[in-house]
């Protein structure tokens, strides 16, 4: 019953909270939508926090999506020996890299007197959160090795599972507590993510690539 | 030929006093509010000196403004995909102790301390943490030092001055010094528009105002470092970009803005531009030596009847061309040509130009003596204790004629005026010197009465802002209201 609730009911409380309260946000207080960056307050633990925390999460959550996406493509590649110790270690790597940079920023923002001028609660709590999030991934990908060819036959069908709302969690029910925990805190963090700096995710300036230089508005439209 | 017209402005530094009232007014209206409290949209530095925040012209530092890459212009601080990495972390971004942490005193111990045999104090605490800070530098901490070892000797804009002509600057008992007020330039080619990942950051087309929608910007931070005049500051407190915003709410009701208004020296002129839009990139593609005249070449001239025509169809109400025709800004910059853009080298082609000062220029002292005869106007420029060298790197890119040539007009006035009131030379003397000044007894009075003795609506050729139209945003259904800064309804709290 509690998996149900856990693998089944919350994903869809999650991203039904999440897209309908960044939707609402965003028209409602557009204003609050920022990265909300502290580089200006404290200019060198930065570096070695945020710049390993996004690159190592970008590779992670790209690995992540492409074997939720194309899980027989990702099966394909990933049962060739080598091609798998190659990704689980560029995974695992990265993984690494989140799990310092994050560090490094908690620390951070525990002990910066400037930075915890900036600090909510909500900060605290999401830091928190990513940062057993990452070792619970590592923790996976340790002692149940080569998730790069087990997730697509049990977590990607599972989500697709979801995806077409006839949820099966038989796929993932009798997956290690570890596993199964990463997925829980994965919809708690989706759940927070309208409530918390995380939105700074859906700003990601991939229209910067196509504008042009300049940009004039006029008052009246010519 | 796209003309667009544009609010411009004139700082008459011979004028300026180093009072900070500008500074203070703006301080007042704008940003004294949490987040903001070290900004200072209007500021005022003494040259030679490091500036605010610390030798921002330092662009090897900082990498503000465009670099010419063979027929390209491009952001010297960021590309297209390299700007991915700066978002998570921004190598160009001053920080905090680049400006200063701003601070307040605890002035409530002074009511609240025991009695005791010592005075009470009030000491210093940060107005970001609360906790007591040892105040190491402010907004003007090298306000008058010219001569300092700490600050003048740091001054970026030395470049290729000989060490006697640095000397000279530096001498400490017999400084040389010039004030340096700075507001956002409103620039035609502005960098930070084109650095801002979220495209918050843009030029109002009426009067070219720069501006940042605080609904749009993420606060990536690519604007601050890509301004060469580090005139965008990131709100700590909000995580927005902030920058002058020229007072437009003032402009809009007919006055000028707060730094122009309350200005003490009256050094600052408002006009409007008629200028070519669609010359802007390819005018700052040539070398830095030909950047000033570049720049005018884009200036359009208001009693042309072709310009006129053209403006008109681009729906320049009659109003502003009238103004243009009438503007101080068009008459120092195009004119007399004594008005010169601030770092035209960093090819952000800047809509706020200056004077260059004359006294530090005039002022060599030969055995506790001025010397001011007639005979020094050919020579006395070479021999000038703020060289020109020196005021060539920051008004003309280090091109010399250039800057001679304005020094050299305002000289000439000088003297004309001289023999006006004075009369201790003759007619054919002061005729030679405004000669060689391009300059005319006609031009001279002119030079003479909108420096010394305009009035404020000769100052501020203000167009009417056509409030009428402006506010049409609002009513129309078609156009949307935040892209014109219409429709914020929620106070700008920081988010979760």
């Amino acid at each position: 019953m509690l998996d149900l609730f856990f693998l089944a009911g919350l994903p869809y409380v999650a991203v039904f909270t999440m897209v309908v309260g960044s939707i609402y946000r965003f028209n409602s207080n557009r204003f609050s939508y920022s990265a909300l960056s502290s580089q200006f307050l404290e200019n060198d633990k930065v570096f070695w926090g945020s710049l390993p925390w996004h690159l190592g999460l970008g590779i992670v959550f790209f690995g992540h999506l492409i074997a939720f996406l194309f899980p027989r493509f990702w099966q394909n590649l990933t049962s060739g020996g080598t091609v798998v110790i190659l990704i689980e270690s560029t995974g695992l790597a990265a993984a690494v890299a989140c799990f310092i940079g994050l560090l490094v920023l908690f620390i951070r923002r525990l002990f910066t007197s400037r930075i915890q001028a900036v600090t909510s609660t909500m900060d605290l709590v999401i830091l928190l959160l990513l940062l057993v999030q990452i070792v619970l991934g590592i923790l996976t990908a340790v002692l149940y090795p080569w998730g790069s060819s087990w997730a697509p036959g049990t977590m990607s069908p599972y989500l697709w599972s979801l995806v077409s709302f006839s949820p099966n969690i038989a796929f993932v029910e009798n997956l290690p507590i570890i596993v199964k925990l990463h997925l829980i805190f994965a919809w708690v963090i989706v759940l927070l993510i309208p409530f918390s700096r995380l939105v700074h995710a859906f700003s990601l300036p991939f229209r910067y690539f196509t504008r042009p230089p300049q940009v004039v508005i006029w008052n009246r439209r010519k | 030929m796209n003309v667009r017209s544009h609010v411009s402005m004139v700082f008459h530094l011979d004028k300026c006093i180093g009072c900070h009232t500008c500074s203070v007014a703006c301080k007042n209206i704008w940003t004294d509010r949490e987040g903001a409290e070290y900004m200072w949209w209007n500021n005022v530095e003494t040259k030679p000196g490091t500036g605010f925040p610390v030798q921002w012209e330092n662009q090897e530092k900082y990498k503000g403004g465009w670099k010419l890459d063979g027929k390209k212009l491009k952001l010297k601080s960021q590309s297209k995909t390299g700007h991915w990495f700066s978002l998570f972390y921004n190598p160009n971004q001053p920080g905090l102790d680049e400006y200063y942490e701003p601070w307040t005193y605890k002035y409530q111990d002074l009511f609240d301390a025991p009695a005791g045999d010592d005075q009470p104090t009030a000491i210093p605490v940060s107005k970001i943490t609360g906790q007591p800070i040892d105040i190491k530098a402010g907004p003007n901490w090298d306000d008058d030092l010219s001569g300092s070892t700490i600050y003048a000797k740091n001054d970026p804009n030395f470049g290729e001055l000989t060490d006697q002509e640095k000397e000279q600057l530096l001498e400490i008992e017999n400084i040389a010094m010039m004030y340096l007020p700075r507001i956002c330039n409103h620039c035609t080619n502005p960098s930070c528009v084109a650095a801002c990942p979220s495209g918050a950051i843009y030029k109002r087309g009426e009067d070219g105002i720069v501006l940042i929608n605080q609904d749009k910007c993420r606060g990536w931070r690519a604007c601050v470092a890509a301004c060469p005049y580090k005139k965008i500051y990131y709100n700590w407190k909000t995580g927005k970009s902030e920058k002058c915003i020229l007072c437009y709410p003032r402009l809009e009701t007919g006055q000028a803005p707060a730094c122009f208004h309350s200005c003490v020296g009256r050094i600052r002129y408002m006009g409007v531009i008629l200028y070519d839009a669609d010359r802007i990139e390819d005018s700052m593609k040539v070398e830095d030596h030909d950047l000033v005249e570049s720049q005018r070449s884009l200036i359009l001239n208001p009693f042309d009847a072709d310009v006129i025509a053209a403006a008109k169809l681009n729906g320049i109400t009659p109003e502003t061309i009238e103004a243009a025709q009438h503007s101080p800004v068009y008459k120092y910059v195009m004119e007399w040509k004594l008005a010169l853009p601030l770092h035209i080298e960093y090819r952000t082609a800047p809509m706020l130009f200056y004077v260059p000062p004359l006294l530090p220029v005039m002022g060599r002292v030969e055995n506790g003596i001025y010397n001011h005869t007639v005979d020094e106007f050919f020579s006395g420029l070479g021999k000038a204790r703020m060289t020109l060298d020196y005021l060539s790197n920051l008004f003309s890119a280090g091109n010399k004629e250039i800057i001679t040539y304005s020094v050299r007009k305002m000289l000439a006035v000088r003297y004309y005026r001289r023999f006006r009131e004075v009369a201790d030379f003759n007619h054919d003397r002061v005729k030679e010197i405004l000669a060689a000044a391009d300059c005319t007894p006609e031009q001279a009075d002119a030079i003479y009465e909108m420096t010394s003795l305009p009035t404020v609506e000769e100052r501020f050729v203000l167009a009417p802002m056509q409030r009428e139209m402006a506010i049409e945003p609002t009513m129309d259904p078609e156009v949307c209201k935040s892209c014109t800064g219409f429709g914020t309804v929620n106070p700008p709290a920081r988010g979760n």
